[in-house]
């Protein structure tokens, strides 16, 4: 699962650290998941895409959307 | 924020708590080696789960204290203790080192019961010994490996 949040976050000029604080999880999650190596679970995804003030699937880009199956 | 500092507090009393007992389980130890009380007893085994009590607690007084009289420390702590990666990666690797621990002690339990039957020679003295640090060691082993593997690739 892709992601758009080291987009998101470089948009308000937020450092890994930031983004971490505000949705209480450590930087190195942050940094994993930017890297697209950790998947979060549905309530950390849906924290991260309210912080945005965006619908999760905006942030968190399925598989099969990415094929152009979805 | 007071459930998270009691959760802190509990920690670190629990610290103390294994700091006393460990002092006194290694003072205990010292002074029965010393009179020589119990011949027969390695004292040595004793003193050492002291040691290990001791150190938990050490580290335990260590890791919260400050967060006790630190608001930033405390979240830092919270945060580490409840991110929800730094929990699943501890999870699996408690899950292998559990397959692992077992594996180890149903093997030594078909050794034993081979043994009785004569098929492979005893397990006692030694080698006895040995097999029990490799029951204890291997296990931990593997949860530490497969933290710092995990926090490598996940």
């Amino acid at each position: 699962m892709r992601n758009r949040l080291e987009e998101l976050r470089a948009q308000r000029s937020w450092t890994q650290e930031d983004l971490a604080d505000r949705v209480d999880v450590s930087r190195q999650t942050i940094i994993s998941l930017e890297r697209g190596r950790y998947n979060p679970s549905i309530t950390l995804a849906f924290r991260l895409a309210r912080l945005f003030g965006m619908q999760i699937e905006d942030v968190f880009l399925y598989a099969d959307e990415e094929d152009g199956r979805g | 924020m007071d459930e998270q500092r009691a959760w802190i507090k509990g920690r670190v009393l629990t610290g103390w708590a294994l700091v006393a007992t460990g002092g006194a389980i290694l003072a205990i130890s010292l002074i029965l080696r010393a009179a020589n009380a119990f011949p027969g007893v390695n004292m040595g085994v004793i003193g050492g789960l002291g040691i290990l009590a001791l150190g938990f607690g050490i580290g335990l007084v260590a890791q919260y204290r400050r967060a006790l009289h630190d608001e930033a420390a405390a979240r830092r702590v919270i945060v580490a203790e409840r991110d929800e990666r730094t929990v699943g990666i501890k999870t699996r690797a408690g899950n292998r080192a559990w397959v692992v621990s077992a594996v180890i002690t149903w093997l030594g339990l078909m050794w034993a019961s081979l043994a009785a039957n004569g098929n492979l020679p005893r397990l006692d003295g030694d080698v006895l010994w040995w097999f029990l640090v490799a029951a204890l060691g291997i296990p931990f082993f593997v949860y530490a490996g497969s933290i710092t593997y995990e926090e490598r690739t996940s």
